[in-house]
């Protein structure tokens, strides 16, 4: 995780935490705020206005009872609704609000000793007692200033916890108006980050693309290059080697023999200018990838025989010998003749060229492990540690190698060729080397069933 | 919900005392007036005496409310059945009056979903005016707590005397 992530996560989760939080804070308050909702029929002001409106009717029916317009039943019903009323006030949850509302409710007690002492007096009531019933609504009438305090300080007490709520809302609304805000802005930041970071990735990607078709441009102009270059060479070469080979099949006893020597140099000189060239095309082939294989099953015996004498004047030229050790005539593999006598040879002049004047080259062809190996091994000065990894790189030559002064042109390409022909084969190719001892090269293929 | 209890009380201070008709004595006269249509329009009632009422299927809740302090037992007929006397298609709203004028709306629908009763008893005894009755719309709120809420406890009428069927 880099920086900027750790960062946009980190906005990322403030802005989530301060959403949760307001969400809880508001489901909080909602159940609060259901509970004095004014609304609410059974809310505690509705209580001490029903009182009053309650103790008004009973105060009015007494009124009109000593009037003579109402009975006595009349007055005992709204007595009896009064102190329905007086009693439900003592408990429920309205009760438990005006509790805590902390309101002198002294007078609802009063009323009750009231009720309790004139209960008997209401009950009797008749014509006679009418004038007594104004002094009763009197007792009556003069407890509504009182009720009337106790509903304000009501009304009041649920208007302040109103307001309290009010109060708390507005700040969780204030507080989510700036999560909002940062929100917002951490979006933005996001968003910004992102538009950024895509454009940096588009920016590279379109660098790298650019790279790589300048590169791939480059080899190509590379390969089409090499392939110009042999097919010019190629003409003047084949011209060349058929005059050199006319010669020396016309040289006679009579030529001086410094004249025989010299035609002799040009047909080596020019046999390997030809294997050079050859390797060259072959490299061509496999960078474009358009190598084919015609297999067959052959002995590798005579194919090594037959490289060994074709191969023998180069090495004589180094004043190396090739000789063949151990030919294992009964071994047979499925392969392009002409690909893996390219392998034999190339591993013949490396060695040749590699190897001190005087020295043998050895060849040899045994059954391993259920594997035809073929080994080519010389006494020369051996591969150095540093550079064993790398040579069967293409073009990889060891600059400093004291044989190239004396092998002339050398392209590298050699040992990737072999490389390459031996795994089309399925096999593989390795070395043992000692430095100043000598190297030997085992081509590992599967034999032919 | 519509509360008419404000209005109501402006009206008695402004002199206006409706006249009451009822007496609790005897087990034949009015309890409860089902009329049909608005409160002050003229429409199809029934009039209920407990006797009637007692005559019902009743119907047993035992529940807690806002104005009881424990579970209690009431018994009743169902609101339903009451207002089947005279509610027609597309009625939807019962109109509930109490003693003292309180009125407060509820949908037919509660009485449909719910077996909501108009109690007769309170634990198997007549309830006196004193003691909320002697009607007193109940609903099962234990049995579906859902109906604890102040807008169910607003709908539970005590002394009710009349209900209007309105569409």
């Amino acid at each position: 995780m880099t920086r900027f992530d750790r960062i946009r996560w980190l906005v990322f989760a403030v802005v989530i935490a301060g959403m949760a939080a307001s969400v809880v804070a508001l489901v909080g308050m909602r159940d609060g705020m259901r509970e004095i909702g004014l609304e609410n029929p059974n809310g505690p002001i509705w209580f001490t206005t029903g009182v009053e409106y309650d103790v008004a009717r009973v105060e009015g029916t007494l009124t009109d009872f000593a009037r003579g317009s109402a009975g006595q039943d009349e007055v005992a019903l709204r007595f009896d609704i009064l102190w329905s009323r007086l009693s439900q006030i003592g408990k429920g949850a309205a009760a438990q609000k005006l509790d805590g509302y902390d309101i002198d409710v002294t007078a609802y007690d009063d009323l009750r000793a009231l009720l309790t002492r004139v209960e008997g007096q209401v009950a009797t009531l008749d014509d006679v007692a009418r004038r007594e019933a104004f002094a009763l609504a009197d007792e009556f009438r003069a407890f509504l200033p009182g009720l009337r305090q106790i509903s304000l300080a009501t009304l009041d007490a649920s208007a302040a916890e109103a307001t309290g709520w009010r109060d708390r809302l507005l700040s969780v609304s204030d507080n989510s108006l700036i999560l909002s805000g940062a929100l917002g802005v951490g979006v933005l930041l996001l968003a910004f980050g992102f538009a950024l970071e895509s454009q940096h990735t588009r920016r590279e990607l379109r660098l790298k693309k650019a790279l790589l078709e300048e590169a791939q441009v480059a080899d190509l102009a590379k390969t089409q290059f090499i392939a110009v270059v042999n097919h010019e060479l190629r003409g003047p070469l084949s011209t060349l080697n058929s005059a050199i080979y006319a010669l020396d099949i016309s040289v006679g006893k009579d030529m001086p023999p410094k004249f025989v020597k010299l035609v002799r140099t040009a047909r080596t000189g020019s046999a390997q200018l030809t294997s050079l060239v050859n390797d060259l095309l072959e490299a061509d082939t496999y960078a474009t990838g358009q190598s084919d294989y015609a297999f067959e099953t052959a002995g590798l015996a005579e194919l090594l025989k037959a490289q060994i004498s074709v191969n023998q004047p180069y090495a004589r030229a180094f004043g190396v010998e090739i000789v063949a050790e151990e030919l294992d005539r009964d071994l047979r593999v499925d392969g392009d003749l002409r690909r893996l006598g390219q392998v034999v040879s190339n591993l013949l002049t490396n060695a040749a060229k590699f190897s001190n004047p005087g020295d043998k080259v050895s060849v040899s062809l045994k059954r391993v492990g259920g594997k035809v190996v073929l080994a080519v091994k010389d006494t020369g000065r051996g591969i150095p540690e540093a550079l064993r990894e790398r040579i069967f790189e293409r073009f990889f030559q060891a600059d400093d190698a004291p044989g190239r002064e004396r092998s002339g042109i050398g392209l590298g390409i050699g040992l990737s060729i072999v490389r390459s022909v031996v795994e089309a084969h399925r096999g593989e190719v390795t070395f043992e080397s000692t430095p100043g001892r000598g190297t030997t090269f085992f081509v590992r293929l599967p034999e032919a069933a | 919900m519509k509360i008419s209890y404000l209005l109501t009380a402006a009206l008695l201070f402004a002199g206006t005392v409706q006249a009451e008709t009822s007496d609790t004595g005897k087990a034949s006269d009015t309890v409860l007036m089902v009329h049909h249509g608005a409160a002050t329009e003229a429409g199809r009632s029934v009039a209920f005496s407990m006797e009637q009422l007692r005559a019902l299927q009743q119907t047993t809740i035992v529940t807690t409310n806002e104005f009881v302090e424990k579970a209690t037992s009431f018994s009743g007929p169902l609101l339903r059945d009451l207002v089947a006397e005279v509610a027609e298609d597309g009625d939807s709203t019962l109109t509930l009056t109490a003693l003292n004028d309180y009125q407060v709306e509820m949908p037919i629908a509660d009485s449909l979903d719910y077996d909501v009763i108009v109690a007769l008893e309170r634990d198997g005894a007549p309830m006196s005016v004193r003691e909320n009755g002697p009607l007193w719309i109940i609903y099962p709120m234990t049995d579906h707590p859902e109906l604890n809420d102040a807008v169910y406890s607003g709908r539970l009428v005590w002394q009710l005397v009349q209900i209007d069927v309105q569409p």
